[in-house]
């Protein structure tokens, strides 16, 4: 090999000697082109072999990257913008109630409800359900897809289930109903195409249906029959009232249409207006009786006498005459338990608020044997007082109302006589909810084919033959007729996240296969549709109506009069009661229990007595000292036969021959996180020929040993004589005493100052009826934990926004107030000045900023804080949500907070961020009630605004002028940025003035549990 | 003119002394010492353990809550510093004072001292919620802004606090230790434990020269120690004073922390030198009974100041007017909390008033549970002030109890652990009394003798 070089290296190179030549063939060591390879040609193949075996080894021996698919919008839909939120009117029926929701969804997946705007059903806001039922979208408990059991028909038991295919699960149904004796069994259904594809379906199958509501209104509209010829549920409007008074009839909480008659009864509560008052007697104490100006504590077997001697002392004073047999149900003040004169009160003012009352009952709590002699006595109450057709009229009432015990009766017999054979469950939960006298266990193995729509695994599937899961509401289309003439739309967010159909689209495709459709279009979504564009003309107005939420609006009603002959239901009345009544009622949270596999409301304290993750016995004070028991003594309750043992609750203000005990609890199956939480109230419902009864039920309480923890959130209920909760009676509020007693406070600082914004919150305190429904909106929206029962007992709960509730007076009757409390985003701030790594500052926009990146820990800040609002994680909290799908209700505005950082209420910063980007954007200013914190929008009645300051004219600044304007623990100085109103009581009774008193207040409930047991 | 006691007893020379004091570090220790030690070396371990699952587990495991966010951690952190707070008063106040009696005692206190600000510090890292990151209590150089730590706070005022206590107490404890290195190492017969205590002794030749710059530095520390003294309890005061919680922000709090740190610093100093006492017999000639009776003194003096704060504290919430304080004060003495207030007031002030006989200042079993309820009393101070002030502040809505676990009790015994793992390893390997100040009160007392 020779090399011509013109310029050398060294001498060896320049005399290109052997040795040089060998280290120039040698120079790339590491190269497989050695010059020997051309020599054979096998060195490059054995190199590539090596390299090729080296490859696969490589490969082989690690796993492939996971693909993890980030946003896979190659072509982005024409509406949706990556990071910004799309909103979708629809509509949530909570087995009561219907409303108005305006459903957040980001990148395709729902995440927050609001209430829509000034809605023509509901007004504003919504209800702790409605914000919660989001949850249930992504339960993990949810069946995955259509199930078929396999199960021995002879006897049903404990089945295996087994995931099948539509086609497969349609067939074996079909089958069934070719075999026929078909039932079906639902609940009120409030979606009048739905109702029409149902009613087609039954006669399509020749079979019959069956519908009862777990919360009755049977003996409503059977009395609105009886007293005017009419089959509904009329429509209350309390915005007209002036005197209201409830005879157990929780319209606040659980009755009817709680978030309307809220948000109606809040714009009659104006103290500076018109301020109606409110007037309670119940048996249990409900939101209603909390609610109430005077509250009179009645036995469940005396709401009709209550109600008689109501009318009669109307009737007395109109100059008019009585029946006979409303006069021979009336009883004295003294034997209702009264203090003497109380009725001839109430009705002297009943009679002066002529035509601007309501007198409401209803509910579970009255379902008694008397049920429908105390709705008539209420109807003619009502319509000798001229209410009926102002303030009760049948413009927007309800007519869809239509389930009835009596259908439950004959839905039994039918069974048993073998009529029906193969029975189609939807909405309801037999096996859970069927009183326990049914022996439905029993019935249901006369069946020869069982088929529910259920979407979890529960009592009822276990025994089926087959679970069409129907899915979410969130998921489904529909459309609801909830008020008369006024129809809501409700159309899906997202896809259904499990292979469900909905309960219309199975009705469909089963009559399709049966042989007899009925409905020429391919599904539920675009019968609908058709339906509507057929109504509103045009595809667009289809569109608009998507837009809006709602079309048409309340038909008009006409005005009724009494029909004296009603008078007959009162025949039968039984007039005595039993020495102990059980009372079973629906929770405000929880109701019927639909949604109790939902953390949120199962962690959201009852407003009433703030226990959570429970239910218990509520009785007097006056019977747990007579009969020994104390907050948590276990007692075993008997009802005819029945058994069951509970702890006890001891709750102020409930009469002490009646005892109550909440439904919604004591799921065995399916709902994991609901599973063995208290005990099933229903099974205690007694049923006799006129239908299931609820209330005033015999009851044997006994104690028994042992005691349980209750995990109450607020485990004091006395203010201790100071002013947190300023208070005053209309009368001297209207005469101008100031209702706050205030403190003269100074500083030797100079105050922050800010150039643009400044933000602050005021809380009228006069119209939280404490429903709650903001704790839940500030979950949802802030991707709270829960943290479960054992660690509530700890009293480490973690809700931002709380709503205390104290009681005020004697405990046989007190008087009630809530407060919703935040944080208060101090101007002196103790908690910022107290953190040692400055991982709570003040922003220049005056919030107290919480850095949870640059949180230790040390929890100087909690301690420091007089409002004790800031949360601890002191575990991985979050992993709550750790859980497929459950995390996908997580709000990706909001950081979810790791263990051991601290964390508070930030006036939900990144929405007032969110529309600060939104006006720079369009380049506007930001107007006032543009920003709206999670809370507010939930508020049905308006409680919480937030606004700007340093805007003379918004809102926030004109509360925080207002006369009855007055900032908590004024004399700390913390300079909170929440201003709250102080409550108006509009009661004859004389009240204390606003001072700190002195000590000697009894504390009503003694040191509730959360105190006694950690 | 009054005789002056002997403060070292039975007549003991120079060499004596030596070989008395030197005695337990150059000897094998008996089975007493081991069965000691490997109880208290379990005590240790499970205490890591203990350590260990609260960090990977969470602060969750232990009793705090909403709304009492401080808990066991932050009363034991209180109880141990305070603890320590006797060991720099003699050392440094009543060397300053010329207190010749000090001599003896001096060397186990300051040790425990340290011991205690040893096991005391590791409380407010452990109970942080995010303990990895606890060097951000530090101010030091960083790229996030660079962010400084929060000088307004008073936990950053402990960090320094505490972390300057430990440093100069530890400093002060060597440098009094620095002659007797150098007499064990003089004395050693094997080289490696000359070669050990040759360099803990920093070369000391006990020249003239060496001692004039040993006591000028002596003076020196003990001269920066006595603020200390003062202001390192003043400070963990400030946690609570300067918070706005009814029961903490009291101003009374600074003077009333040192008393009661001073007070708890004897009891402990009482009851581990009755147990070297029995522990290494020969002892009782340096640590006499008149030593002892002078500490039960000052118990019973600062005990009573502690009961002075007492009664102010309930003086001035109700002379006060305010609500809250008002009521913080009745709940801790007859709210669901009473008992640990009455175990405290007990403790504290009644039971140490038996020191007014001299028959009891002077005996070794009144004495040792008398120091004992100490202990027991200025533990459940701190948990008085720290729980009962949090468990019902303002608002009653957020009103509940401290929920306390088992963690809580292991974390509070196993600290014992620590501190006594580390006390009887000093007791080995130190020479538990100063051999170099206690030859110079050999004379005291002593008839016959008229030194100065």
């Amino acid at each position: 090999m020779e090399i011509k070089t013109d310029y050398w290296k060294s001498l060896d190179e320049k005399y290109q000697t052997p040795e040089f030549l060998q280290t120039l063939e040698n120079e790339f060591l590491s190269s497989p082109l050695k010059s020997e390879d051309g020599k054979d040609g096998l060195a490059r193949r054995q190199f590539m072999k090596l390299m090729g075996a080296s490859v696969a080894l490589t490969a082989a021996a690690c796993v492939r990257r996971p693909v993890q698919k980030i946003i896979p919008y190659n072509k982005r839909p024409g509406d949706l913008i990556v990071g910004l939120p799309n909103y979708y009117a629809s509509a949530y029926f909570d087995g009561t109630e219907g409303i108005s929701v305006r459903i957040k969804t980001r990148e395709g997946r729902p995440l927050f409800v609001a209430g829509l705007n000034d809605n023509p059903l509901n007004g504003r806001g919504l209800s702790a359900r409605a914000s919660a039922h989001l949850l249930s979208l992504y339960d993990p408990d949810r069946v995955q897809k259509p199930t078929i059991n396999s199960i021995n028909p002879k006897n049903r038991k404990d089945s295996i289930s087994v995931g099948a295919t539509w086609e497969k699960l349609d067939t074996r149904v079909v089958a069934k109903l070719k075999e026929g004796g078909v039932g079906i069994l639902t609940t009120s259904n409030p979606s009048p195409a739905s109702q029409e594809l149902l009613h087609k379906f039954t006669v399509a199958v020749g079979g019959s249906r069956y519908t009862w509501d777990p919360l009755p209104t049977d003996s409503v509209r059977k009395a609105q029959q009886l007293s005017y010829g009419t089959d509904l549920v009329p429509a209350y409007h309390f915005d007209k009232a002036a005197y209201i008074v409830s005879i157990d009839g929780d319209f606040l909480g659980t009755y009817l249409t709680p978030v309307k008659f809220t948000n109606d009864f809040a714009k009659a509560r104006n103290p500076d207006g018109n301020m109606a008052r409110l007037v309670s007697f119940h048996s249990i104490p409900s939101l209603t009786t909390l609610n109430a100006d005077d509250n009179y504590p009645i036995r469940a077997s005396h709401q009709l006498a209550v109600a008689c001697s109501l009318l009669k002392a109307v009737a007395k004073a109109k100059d008019g005459s009585i029946s006979e047999a409303v006069s021979a149900n009336a009883l004295s003040d003294e034997q209702l338990g009264l203090n003497s004169g109380t009725i001839d009160y109430v009705a002297k003012n009943l009679v002066s608020h002529a035509g601007q009352g309501i007198v409401i009952s209803g509910g579970m709590v009255t379902e008694s044997a008397n049920s429908v002699a105390l709705q008539v006595v209420i109807n003619s109450l009502n319509s000798l007082l001229g209410n009926e057709g102002k303030t009760i009229t049948t413009q927007g009432a309800a007519r869809w109302r239509n389930g009835s015990s009596q259908d439950l009766l004959e839905l039994v017999k039918d069974i048993e006589s073998g009529k029906v054979t193969t029975l189609i469950v939807h909405d309801i939960n037999p096996m859970y909810a069927f009183p326990a006298e049914f022996k439905f266990s029993e019935v249901v193995q006369k069946l020869k084919g069982l088929i529910t729509t259920t979407n979890w695994i529960d009592e009822t599937a276990t025994l089926a033959d087959v679970i069409a899961p129907c899915g979410h509401p969130m998921e489904n289309w529909n459309e609801y007729e909830f008020a008369t003439g006024l129809k809501t739309i409700q159309q899906p967010t997202i896809r259904p996240i499990n292979d469900t159909r909905s309960f219309e689209d199975s009705l469909i495709a089963w009559a399709k296969a049966f042989g007899k459709p009925i409905t020429s279009s391919e599904n539920y979504h675009d019968h609908l549709k058709a339906d509507v564009v057929k109504a509103l003309g045009s595809e667009k107005n289809w569109f608009d109506y998507l837009q809006s939420g709602s079309r048409g609006s309340v038909s008009s009603g006409s005005g009724r009069s009494f029909n004296s002959s009603a008078y007959s239901a009162l025949k039968d009345a039984k007039k005595s009661g039993n020495d102990i009544e059980l009372v079973l009622y629906p929770k405000a949270a929880l109701l019927d229990g639909a949604l109790a596999n939902v953390s949120w409301l199962q962690e959201l304290p009852d407003p009433v007595t703030k226990t959570v993750w429970d239910n218990y016995l509520t009785v007097s004070p006056q019977f747990a000292k007579e009969k020994h028991l104390k907050m948590g003594s276990m007692v075993e309750i008997e009802v005819s036969g029945q058994k069951l043992n509970v702890p006890v609750y001891v709750m102020p203000g409930q009469n002490s021959h009646v005892v109550g005990l909440a439904v919604g609890y004591g799921r065995t199956k399916g709902m994991n996180l609901a599973k063995n939480i208290g005990v099933n109230a229903y099974t205690l419902a007694k049923v006799d020929n006129e239908g299931v009864r609820y209330s005033g039920l015999p009851v044997k309480v006994q104690k028994i040993m042992g005691t349980y923890e209750l995990a109450i959130t607020q485990g004091h209920n006395s203010m201790e004589g100071r002013q947190i909760i300023a208070e005053s009676s209309l009368k001297n509020y209207k005469e101008g005493t100031d209702p706050v007693h205030r403190h003269k406070v100074f500083s030797i600082w100079d105050k922050h100052k800010y150039d643009g914004n400044k933000w602050g919150m005021a809380i009228d305190l006069n119209t939280c009826t404490g429903c709650s429904a903001c704790m839940v909106a500030c979950y949802s929206e802030n991707n709270i934990p829960v943290v479960g029962k054992k660690y509530v007992l700890q009293g480490r709960e973690m809700h931002w926004i709380r709503i205390d509730r104290y009681y005020k007076g004697d405990e046989s009757a007190p008087d009630a107030v809530f407060q919703p409390v935040m944080c208060q985003h101090c101007e002196n701030a103790p908690c910022e000045t107290v953190c040692p790594v400055l991982a709570t500052v003040h922003s220049d926009e005056g919030l107290n900023d919480m850095v949870y990146n640059r949180c230790v820990g040390t929890r100087y800040c909690s301690n420091n804080c007089p409002y004790k609002v800031r949360r601890f994680n002191w575990f991985y909290y979050d992993s709550h949500y750790r859980r497929e799908p459950l995390e996908m209700a997580l709000n990706p505005d909001v950081t979810v907070r790791t263990r051991g950082v601290m964390e508070k209420c930030t006036f939900c910063v990144q929405r007032i961020k969110d529309a600060k980007s939104i006006a720079k954007v369009e380049n506007r200013p930001l107007q006032d009630g543009e920003i709206k914190t999670a809370c507010q929008e939930a508020c049905p009645t308006g409680v919480i605004v937030f606004g700007d300051l340093n805007d003379k004219e918004s809102a926030v600044s004109k509360m925080f002028e207002a006369q009855r304007q007055y900032t908590l623990l004024e004399e700390v100085n913390a300079a909170p940025r929440v201003r709250y109103m102080a409550k108006i009581r509009n009661t004859d009774r004389i009240m204390s003035s606003p001072h700190h008193e002195d000590h000697t207040e009894k504390h009503s409930n003694g040191h509730a549990n959360k105190e006694e047991h950690t | 003119m009054i005789e002056r006691k002997p403060l070292v007893l039975g007549n003991k020379t120079y060499k004596d002394i030596t070989n008395d004091i030197c005695e337990p570090v150059e000897t094998m220790p008996g089975k007493t010492w081991w069965s000691m030690f490997f109880s208290a070396k379990a005590l240790l371990l499970f205490y890591l353990f203990t350590i260990g699952m609260i960090v990977s587990t969470g602060m969750g495991l232990l009793g705090v809550n909403h709304p009492v966010g401080w808990g066991t951690m932050i009363v034991t952190f209180v109880f141990w510093i305070g603890i320590g707070h006797a060991g720099t008063l003699i050392s440094a106040i009543l060397f300053l004072f010329r207190q010749k009696w000090r001599t003896s005692v001096a060397r186990s206190a300051e040790a425990m001292t340290v011991f205690a600000v040893m096991t005391a510090g590791i409380f407010p890292l452990i109970h942080t919620g995010r303990p990895w990151f606890d060097f951000w209590l530090f101010p030091y150089p960083n790229q996030r802004g660079p962010l400084w730590v929060n000088f307004r706070s008073p936990l950053l005022w402990d960090v320094f606090a505490v972390s300057t206590y430990a440093t100069v107490s530890m400093v002060f404890w060597y440098v009094g230790l620095v002659p007797d290195f150098a007499t064990l190492r003089d004395r050693a017969k094997s080289g490696l434990r000359r070669k050990i205590y040759g360099a803990l002794s920093l070369g000391w030749r006990g020249t003239t020269r060496h001692w004039s710059h040993y006591e000028m530095v002596y003076m020196l520390l003990a001269g920066l120690s006595t603020p200390l003294v003062l202001s390192v309890h003043t400070i963990v005061s400030f946690d609570f004073a300067v918070s706005s919680l009814p029961g903490w922000h009291t101003t009374i709090f600074p003077p009333y922390f040192v008393a009661g740190a001073i007070f708890s610093g004897f009891g402990m100093v009482v009851t581990l030198l009755t147990l070297v006492r029995i522990g290494f017999p020969k002892f009782k000639d340096y640590i006499t009974i008149d030593h002892m009776e002078a500490m039960n003194k000052i118990i019973m003096a600062t005990g009573m100041m502690v009961g002075y704060a007492y009664g102010s504290e309930f003086f001035i919430a109700w002379y006060s007017g305010v609500p809250y304080e008002k009521y913080a004060f009745v709940n801790r003495a007859f709210g669901p909390y009473w008992w640990s207030y009455w175990i405290m007031v007990s403790c504290n002030v009644f039971i140490p008033q038996i020191f007014w006989f001299k028959w009891a200042r002077r005996s070794i079993p009144v004495m040792f549970i008398v120091s004992i309820f100490v202990n027991i009393g200025m533990w459940f101070e701190r948990f008085v002030i720290t729980v009962t002030s949090l468990h019902r502040d303002y608002l009653p809505s957020n009103w509940g109890m401290y929920a306390w676990s088992r963690w809580d009790a292991f974390v509070l015994i196993g600290s014992f652990g620590m501190f006594l793992t580390l006390f009887l390893l000093y007791l080995r390997v130190f020479p538990a009394v100063s051999i170099a100040e206690v030859k110079p009160v050999l004379h005291v007392g002593k008839k016959g003798e008229h030194h100065g």
